[in-house]
């Protein structure tokens, strides 16, 4: 085992140093540590409890206008040194293109956010594997105890762990961000004359003193499942659609996909050259902001090293801004939006952060109270949403709506529109989004789309 | 860190990883107690190359390498699990330590571990072609003919994105009697995506393929240009395309990759952990008809060079042909160690792990449904109204309650017996215990997929394959935005 693999910073400036010396014209990479472990439980008693370590080097290099990237998890010196040169070496022999590079130095230059995220919970390391299981078992309990139909479970976990993200970049910029979460879920079983069903909760936070109880995840859980017993398959018809909290955040994604520099410049995406035009009802307004303190996908500096900004993507119902990296920004001749995200594998790409839209002011209760005849959406699934074409046709999950109140789950129904049509229809929005998702949406009510069933 | 190439005796592989047979031993003393049932040592070595082309330009080439080891004990249904990407001495007694710090602790004893034979289970694909080792050059030119060949299908054809994937993938995997499995993988993979574009109108067209073999994979015959063609020939054709009717229609799926409706429809819900655990809507059902007597599935990990064959599976079990559904009745779930030892039954070779950080889980290889007697043209001329549908995006299923759904990426209206417009965002979806009855011709025309996909469970990506003759179900419900 390698001394460089206890130091991020030594390992990447030793990275750094080796591709310069092999030829490589300028370079950033990446290493990230983490620690995690995960305790699982299910009808009460341990299932499984799984501790990882893990630590990674990505590296991105450049010979001019040329560039290759490497990742690994092996820090001997002689093979971490042959890998270097032979990814520069690869660097030569790929296209050249003036659009490549690192950003400007005066930009990397902008010190970062000068307020404390609170991203990292030092009192999350003292969570012991048998207070985690103890927490998976309140929840588990807490949804099998709250109805006879619930029967069986796939059991309760709790997953937690920090992690350290160091980059640097040959330009002499070295950052580091540590951060830290806890994740709870459940998902219990149901069934009554035969029929199965099931569904879960979920509780996440930065620190352990976030996560909230339990017992109200289970009781969320049980909730979910009961309420999918009896589910019949619905008529096909076209009617008034409202997707829950949950499905409207995955179709405020298909919202973040589009809008995503790596998509646009290919032109592979229905919103490119929309900029500057209508693209939903006036009262829709979407941020994306990595400012917020304790947020899920909130980051003080982004993938290149550039200090990040809040930005308003969607103000009036007018498409205000994509989401761009260097790369991408230079494709469209714009500036970046300090949107770069990475893995450890591959190349920097634009990525959202706390991609938010904003609540509406009625409740889910009133947005439903206003439907005669339509449907709930409370799951979605299927890989039938391409947000190059726009087409938009899903699995989904739900609950009947008849003057205005549930009348009873639907099920084995698929739901489709196409993406630009189905955002300008928006015609309600409810005050619920939970501000536990990176990409959170309020449940909202699409004024008609087609529902397949019988 | 490398071998000299070609050189994959067990010590040779052992010391890649800076571990010999004494240091496996103390391990194994340290995982294992009185009471625990079961246990294994899985190292793992990956390396993985790609280079991707977009506007007609190789901007990128990767090189990725990963390692590390997962140590599991196992006490009845209870698992401990480690994994670290650090691997020496302390880390393996750390991890087994803490593997085993689940299973009720006590007993203790000394362990020796035998290097057994270099491979166990079959010889389904070849080490020594490694498409590592093919030059870049060969490649990035691979890459340049592709944008070529597609753009000038039509011009039309606007963009062109491709990428070559190779992986090479050693894995030892140290039972609990002290057996060591080693195993190379190779796994390469093309991807063509193609966009055109008419006025606003813009589609996308794919296509691709690979499995468990050499870079040259793709030069043997036409290969690598009917890949290219059928992406820009899909894109095109969409251009034309009619929106998707919905209801409930009479559907008749082409041979091949169609099959992912057998993965999502029965494949997951036999799983042998659902199933043991009650949550599936296949649990209970061994014997019963769960299917019309024209449909028999199996799943096999034993075709030699297919996405989905493994010579062993990762828990160091030879692979096999599974049964799953003969003549319309459920014959066997899918197995790994422990749910086969909790069921009472063999394991079937499909305890598979999407990499060292990740305890195995039964999952599927190969999954297909046999060849029937049926005209495949018939089965076209017998349907009066309907949908013919050729390929698919993804699909997903939800085992408790059977529901399933797929995307159909190039499909048809069948009007009279006849094929005839092109339609896009269909999207299906079924009831998994019911989907099978409803089948009422099998063709002859049985094929495997091209070698393309990858299953998620549990946030664990593996590859698979599917494969299906021709056939007809009636009554399946469609997703459109056509009523």
């Amino acid at each position: 085992m390698s001394e460089l693999a206890h130091d991020p910073e030594a390992l990447l400036a030793h990275a750094l140093e080796v591709a310069k010396r092999a030829g490589a014209t300028a370079a950033d990479g990446l290493v990230i540590s983490g620690r995690s472990t995960s305790a699982k439980v299910r009808l009460g008693e341990t299932e499984k409890v799984q501790q990882s370590r893990e630590k990674g080097l990505g590296l991105r290099v450049f010979v001019g206008d040329r560039s290759a990237t490497t990742s690994t998890s092996d820090f001997q010196r002689a093979s971490l040194e042959a890998l270097i040169e032979r990814t520069v070496a690869a660097a030569r022999v790929t296209a050249e293109d003036p659009f490549a590079g690192l950003p400007d130095e005066a930009l990397l230059a902008e010190p970062p956010v000068d307020v404390d995220l609170e991203l990292y919970d030092p009192d999350l390391a003292s969570l012991d594997v048998e207070a985690a299981l103890a927490l998976a078992r309140r929840a588990e309990a807490a949804a099998l105890g709250a109805d006879p139909r619930l029967v069986n479970s796939e059991g309760a976990e709790v997953s937690w762990g920090d992690s350290e993200v160091a980059f640097a970049t040959s330009q002499g910029i070295m950052r580091t961000r540590r951060s830290s979460s806890v994740s709870l879920w459940t998902t219990p079983m149901a069934e009554e004359n035969g029929e199965k069903q099931r569904d879960h909760w979920w509780a996440h936070a930065r620190h352990l003193g976030d996560l909230g109880s339990p017992e109200a995840v289970g009781e969320e859980a049980a909730r979910r499942a009961l309420r999918r017993l009896g589910a019949r398959k619905p008529k096909t018809a076209k009617v008034p659609v409202i997707f829950e909290s949950g499905v409207a955040s995955r179709f405020l994604g298909t919202l973040a996909g589009a809008i995503n520099g790596g998509a646009l410049y290919k032109d592979a995406s229905y919103l490119c050259g929309k900029l500057g035009e209508r693209v939903a009802p006036d009262f829709v307004e979407v941020t994306d902001d990595p400012h917020i303190v304790r947020g899920p996908a909130s980051r003080d500096f982004d993938s290149e090293g550039i200090a990040t900004r809040p930005l308003v993507i969607v103000r009036g119902g007018v498409l205000e801004s994509y989401v761009l990296d260097t790369y991408t920004g230079k494709k469209l001749g714009m500036a970046t939006t300090r949107g770069a995200r990475r893995s450890l594998t591959g190349t920097p790409g634009p990525g959202t952060s706390n991609f938010w839209m904003k609540n509406g002011d009625k409740s889910l209760e009133e947005l439903i109270a206003e439907v005669d005849n339509g449907l709930l959406v409370t799951d979605t699934f299927g890989f039938g949403v391409s947000t190059v074409t726009g087409d938009y046709s899903q699995g989904a999950v739900g609950l009947w709506i008849e003057n205005g109140k549930l009348a009873y789950p639907v099920n084995e129904l698929t739901i489709a529109g196409s993406l630009p049509d189905m955002w300008l229809a928006i015609d309600g929005l409810a005050n619920d989004r939970d501000p536990r998702r990176g990409t959170s949406a309020p449940s909202l009510r699409i004024r008609q789309m087609t529902v397949a069933g019988s | 860190m490398q071998p000299p190439n070609g050189d994959h005796s067990p010590s040779t592989t052992l010391a890649r990883f800076g571990v010999d047979e004494p240091a496996l031993g103390r391990a194994l003393d340290a995982l294992l107690g009185h009471q625990v049932d079961d246990a294994d040592m899985y190292f793992e070595h990956i390396e993985s190359d790609s280079v991707a082309l977009d506007e007609g330009l190789v901007k990128r080439a990767a090189r990725a390498v990963r390692q590390g080891v997962g140590v599991r004990a196992v006490t009845g249904d209870k698992t401990g699990y480690a994994h670290s990407d650090e691997i020496d001495g302390a880390r393996l007694l750390e991890a087994a330590r803490a593997a085993r710090a689940i299973a009720d602790a006590g007993g203790q004893g000394t362990h020796t571990v035998a290097v057994a034979p270099a491979r166990a289970g079959h010889d389904l694909y070849p080490v020594e072609a490694a498409a590592l080792d093919v030059p870049l050059d060969d490649r990035l030119d691979l890459l340049s003919r592709i944008d070529v060949l597609a753009r000038a299908y039509d011009p039309r054809v606007k963009q062109v994105q491709a990428s070559v994937a190779t992986d090479r993938r050693t894995c030892v995997i140290v039972g609990k009697d002290g057996r060591v499995v080693i195993d190379e993988r190779p796994l390469v993979r093309l991807n063509v995506m193609c966009i055109a574009v008419d006025g606003k109108n813009r589609q996308v067209g794919s296509a691709g393929g690979g499995g468990r073999a050499g870079f040259s994979f793709f030069l043997e015959g036409d290969r690598w240009q009917h890949f290219v063609r059928e992406a820009a020939r899909q894109a095109i054709l969409k251009l034309d395309a009619v929106d998707s009717p919905a209801g409930s229609m009479d559907v008749v799926l082409g041979p091949g990759w169609p099959g992912i409706l057998l993965h999502e429809a029965v494949g997951h819900g036999l799983e042998g952990d659902f199933n043991r655990k009650g949550t599936s809507a296949f649990t209970g059902m061994i014997g019963k008809e769960v299917a019309s007597p024209l449909v028999s599935v199996v799943d096999d990990g034993t075709i030699p060079g297919r996405r989905g064959s493994l010579n062993v599976d990762d828990e160091g079990t030879p692979t096999q042909r599974n049964v799953l559904i003969e003549g319309g009745v459920l014959k066997g779930y899918l197995q790994d160690r422990l749910n086969a030892r909790l069921s009472g039954v063999a394991p079937t070779g499909n305890g598979r792990r999407e990499s060292y950080a990740d305890a195995p889980m039964p999952r599927m290889t190969n999954t297909f449904m046999l060849p029937g007697e049926s005209d495949p043209e018939e089965i076209i001329k017998g349907v009066s109204r309907g949908i013919y549908a050729v390929s698919f995006g993804g699909g997903q299923v939800d085992i408790t309650s059977g529901k399933f759904t797929f995307s159909g990426s190039e499909a048809y209206l069948i009007e009279d017996g006849k094929i005839t417009a092109p339609v896009k965002g269909a999207t299906f979806i079924g009831n998994g215990p019911d989907v099978l009855k409803r089948v009422v011709a099998v063709g002859h025309d049985l094929k495997l997929d091209e070698g393309i996909g990858t299953c998620g469970k549990d946030g664990q990506s593996v590859p698979v394959g599917v494969g299906l003759p021709t056939i007809r179900v009636n009554g399946l419900t469609v997703g459109g935005v056509s009523v």
